[in-house]
């Protein structure tokens, strides 16, 4: 469970605030989408529940523990974060897998097997992650995120560079590992069809807050 | 020591027929450099002369606190001027330049003075303090490029370092690409003179020496001493700077502190 209680964040100068006394409970094992307007704050709200940005006020905690007490290393594996954009931490998908086996103790991990997890094939592991579609990177990302075996999984607009047909086969492999791991996954999306077809329910972030809008 | 080639006062002001050229140059061309040039000029008589001057008093000191106090001096300087470069207002900056610069003076103090001069006594003003102007010059030079190269790194490849961090990476390792890069782009001006000495250009030092009558192979010797010492300090006073300024702009969540950053 990861409770958000009266959270305020900003940034510098910006006296408004992203988030306003942002009040949320997600639930184990349940999948929701967010949206809302550009610049709401979407992937700020990603970024602190991940632990990348402080909150200025209020408290974050998973399972009854505010976040701010983990160690984080141990946070951030717990708390998985996805970034809409793939960024890559070595130049060939071996290379990013084994960073993450490596940061998790599972160096001797089967990374045919990860990318099987994500319906690519293991003939790819030798390939410039610059050489692949954005699709395939996307799935890269995702599996070398998998690896650190996180209880709660952030999606930051996993679909936003994809053709429909791609994204749709990401979100239903997204839906399928969530499902079969039990994880808990909160995917930003600013595309109401997606948010529909992975969201048991769906929030929007609006002035700060989030509100159930189904 | 001779002087082949003493040199009075109108040789000197001789040298100044070189600078109306550079001026007449620059005012044809409209450069717009002009009086840069003309001001630079005068503050070099004028820094010179009194250098030369400060000097011949403090050389016939042999005083260990002398030693101490302009040591202090020059670091202090140095650190500051390191800070007045800089284009991003980093806390601690200064204290981060000084400690790097002091960790460059102590190893060519070592290595180079006690170690290889050895004067009588070690902190022998006439060897120590040119020593400690070229030590921390060049430091210098490596800290606020390797800063600058760090920070517009650092912004350049945010998604790289945040992908990183969320990888459960710690800040140094999540920080180290930028970090090589920003050391090793700020040595390339001192490697590349490593590679060209000799070749393309005599080093000041040697041509100093020679011009003063020091036979060539015993100018070298020194010249190869200060080239090694040279980089040295440089790659520890980058190392050290650049570690010290990622710590900063990391807290203790192992979150970076973006907002000190410029558009951040």
């Amino acid at each position: 469970m990861l409770t958000l209680e009266a959270v305020w964040q900003s940034y510098p100068g910006d006296g408004a605030g992203i988030l306003r006394d942002c009040s949320y409970t997600f639930q184990p094992a349940q999948c929701y989408a967010i949206q809302g307007e550009s610049g709401t704050g979407k992937t700020t709200l990603l970024k602190v529940l991940n632990n990348l940005l402080p909150i200025d006020r209020g408290a974050i905690s998973l399972d009854g523990t505010d976040i701010t007490a983990l160690q984080p290393a141990r946070l951030r594996r717990r708390i998985a974060l996805q970034f809409q954009k793939p960024a890559f931490v070595g130049p060939t998908v071996r290379d990013n897998l084994s960073f993450a086996a490596h940061l998790s103790d599972r160096d001797g991990l089967d990374f045919a097997g990860q990318l099987e997890q994500v319906h690519l094939a293991s003939d790819l592991l030798d390939r410039q992650v610059t050489s692949l579609s954005v699709g395939q990177q996307q799935r890269v990302c995702l599996a070398r995120t998998l690896i650190t075996q996180p209880e709660v999984l952030l999606l930051d607009e996993p679909t936003a560079a994809l053709d429909d047909d791609t994204a749709i086969k990401v979100l239903d492999l997204v839906a399928g590992i969530s499902r079969d791991e039990g994880l808990l996954t909160i995917m930003v999306t600013h595309r109401r069809s997606h948010a529909q077809r992975l969201g048991q329910t769906i929030l929007e972030l609006t002035g700060g807050q989030l509100r159930e809008v189904s | 020591m001779t002087h082949p080639y003493d040199l009075s006062l109108t040789d000197v002001l001789l040298s100044l027929l070189l600078m109306a050229l550079a001026i007449a140059v620059a005012r044809l061309k409209g450069l717009g450099i002009e009086k840069s040039l003309a001001l630079g000029t005068v503050r070099t008589f004028v820094q010179l002369t009194l250098i030369g001057y400060a000097l011949n008093f403090l050389f016939l000191s042999t005083s260990l606190s002398v030693f101490a106090a302009v040591a202090l001096a020059m670091l202090a300087v140095a650190a500051w001027e390191a800070v007045r470069r800089q284009q991003v207002r980093i806390p601690q900056f200064y204290l981060i330049a000084f400690v790097s610069l002091s960790a460059a003076l102590a190893l060519s103090t070592a290595v180079v003075v006690a170690l290889i001069i050895r004067p009588e006594p070690w902190h022998s003003l006439v060897i120590t303090i040119p020593l400690t102007g070229m030590v921390l010059g060049n430091s210098l030079n490596v800290i606020s490029l390797s800063a600058d190269r760090f920070l517009s790194e650092l912004r350049l490849r945010r998604d790289e370092v945040e992908t990183a961090l969320s990888l459960a990476a710690p800040p140094a390792q999540a920080l180290h690409p930028v970090f090589k890069s920003a050391v090793s782009s700020a040595l390339i001006p001192s490697i590349n003179a490593l590679m060209t000495v000799g070749l393309v250009q005599l080093p000041g030092v040697m041509t100093g020496q020679i011009l003063a009558g020091t036979p060539p192979m015993e100018a070298i010797k020194i010249q190869i001493v200060i080239m090694m010492m040279w980089i040295a300090t440089g790659v520890v006073s980058g190392v050290i700077s650049t570690t010290l300024l990622s710590r900063q702009l990391v807290n203790r969540r192992w979150q970076v502190r973006w907002e000190l950053l410029p558009g951040d």
